[in-house]
């Protein structure tokens, strides 16, 4: 045997040092993508707190305008709120299949007083349902889209969490 | 007349307008805006003509002692005027309870509808609005028993119309019967003042005439889109307003804010009412704040005049509006959203 000839066990065994250095790299980017991604998470989870915050905030003080233009005893929902009557729910929630497992969505059944799907703002305050209580249900409205989209975006930001934990094992 | 009415009512009017002069003023709104929690806001309260409302205790401040703490003042100050009146200005200051009455009888037929219970809703009334059957209310066990056993010898029978089915009082919407009981005590009262005659009458049918048509337009706006039909929403307007009978029965067939706008233009101006303020970039100042503005600057010009019964109509009416303007500033305060406290509806006494 020349001197120049590697030995093939040698050689064999280079190659699985080279292989294993380079999936070691490629964790490590996955790891450096994956803690980014969850940096952006958080971040957009905070972002949806301070706007169900916002609107939610936005809602109470249209109510408080309600009770400033009609008196309190006029809105009150104590009152009002239906009880022994049922009627069916236009907005619900239901989980789909997504990439990373289940996410929430939220659907909205037409209004169909036959089927007993009632308009609830007129359902539970009357037909004529002032213009600040309309806002303030819009408002209300827009917070339940958001709540939803907060909940998916905490279940990934779980999913990028629990991966980074595996990776970061896998390395150990 | 000057000195038939000064005979009678004389002490009741200056009282009246002592009263209105120690409601509170720019200066007082400013102090209040600045506070900071709901302790300071009592504080303030108690440096005005209110005084010691509150009894020294702030262990508990929330809107609803505040509130509660300003209705009984305003109450002390309506049943010593009722107490020491004589006929006919008795009976003018039970035509200002009427609508207390009627809101009570909704708030109990909505109640009963959604099965409350009685005592609840008895607390929930508003004290301006009680009447002796009230309490005997609480052993009508549906809404057709309320009017059979209870309301038919009411204050408020009087307003009821024929054609109300109380039978099914339970499928009809109670906005629909509030409208309703109040179009026709609206225009009974129109019709009471015009009789009086006088001043009364003068200050009084502009006054309530400006009420009835406020009321329609914000019938025919809030009731855009809904399932009432033209002719329902025709019987809920008063009559008794500017507005002319054609301008009603247009109102009531439009679903369009825009064609409701432009009826209004037409006839007394009130398209102006529909103009968004510049600075309110949230919507928070709606039509009925504007209505609201208006009618507190008409409330105001009243006591221009003298020997008339208006005063007390119009000292009941901004004190109603003082109280919650001060409930909407504490419950700003109580929510932390303090970039909206200014936005309570001003009364121009300067």
């Amino acid at each position: 045997m020349s001197h120049n000839e590697v030995p093939f066990d040698e050689l064999m065994a280079a190659k699985r040092e080279s292989r294993a250095r380079s999936s070691v790299r490629e964790i490590r980017c996955l790891l450096d993508d994956l803690h980014l991604q969850m940096f952006h998470l958080m971040e957009d989870q905070e972002l949806l707190h301070l706007q169900v915050n916002k609107q939610s905030c936005r809602a109470r003080l249209f109510l408080a305008r309600t009770r400033l233009l009609q008196g309190s005893e006029r809105t009150s929902a104590e009152v009002r709120l239906p009880r022994g009557r049922s009627y069916k729910a236009l907005t619900r929630v239901i989980e789909v299949s997504k990439n990373l497992g289940k996410a929430l969505k939220i659907t909205r059944h037409p209004v169909e007083p036959i089927l007993g799907y009632f308009r609830p703002l007129t359902n539970i305050f009357g037909s004529l349902v002032p213009e600040s209580l309309r806002l303030a249900s819009r408002h209300w409205y827009h917070c339940l889209d958001l709540v939803a989209e907060c909940a998916n975006t905490r279940k990934e930001l779980q999913w990028t969490i629990t991966s980074i934990k595996m990776l970061q094992s896998a390395l150990d | 007349m000057s000195m038939i009415f000064n005979t009678e009512w004389g002490y009741l009017e200056a009282l009246t307008r002592g009263f209105k002069n120690g409601m509170l003023k720019h200066s007082d709104y400013l102090n209040l805006t600045q506070c900071e929690s709901l302790e300071d806001v009592m504080i303030s309260i108690q440096g005005t003509d209110y005084g010691l409302i509150f009894g020294g205790d702030f262990s508990q401040p929330s809107v609803e002692v505040i509130e509660k703490a300003l209705r009984d003042r305003m109450l002390q100050q309506f049943y010593y005027i009722r107490s020491h009146s004589t006929e006919p200005l008795s009976t003018f200051l039970e035509y200002i309870r009427y609508p207390y009455m009627i809101d009570n009888v909704a708030l109990l037929i909505a109640g009963l509808n959604n099965h409350r219970s009685m005592k609840r809703l008895l607390s929930m009334c508003h004290p301006l609005g009680f009447f002796d059957q009230l309490a005997a209310i609480e052993v009508a066990t549906n809404s057709a028993d309320l009017f059979d056993a209870i309301l038919i010898d009411s204050p408020i029978a009087q307003f009821v119309p024929n054609d109300l089915p109380w039978e099914h009082l339970s499928h009809i919407d109670v906005e629909i019967v509030r409208a309703t009981l109040y179009r026709e005590y609206l225009e009974n009262f129109y019709e009471y003042c015009r009789k009086l005659g006088g001043n009364t009458a003068d200050v009084m049918t502009n006054l309530l005439s400006f009420e009835a048509d406020r009321r329609s337009i914000t019938i025919a706006v809030n009731a855009i889109d809904s399932d009432i039909s033209p002719k329902e929403r025709l019987k809920m307007f008063p009559s008794c307003g500017f507005l002319p009978k054609i301008a009603l029965a247009s109102m009531s067939t439009l679903n369009d804010s825009e064609k409701i706008r432009d009826v209004c233009n037409m006839f007394e101006g009130y398209g102006k009412m529909f103009d968004n303020f510049e600075r309110d970039t949230d919507g928070m100042i709606t039509l009925e704040d504007r209505f609201l503005m208006m009618e507190a600057k008409k409330n105001v010009q009243t006591f221009l005049q003298q020997f008339h019964f208006g005063v007390f109509y119009s000292f009941m009416k901004l004190k109603q509006l003082e109280c919650r303007n001060i409930v909407w500033i504490s419950e700003c305060i109580s929510q932390r959203q303090t970039e909206k406290i200014n936005a309570y509806i001003p009364i121009p006494f300067d």
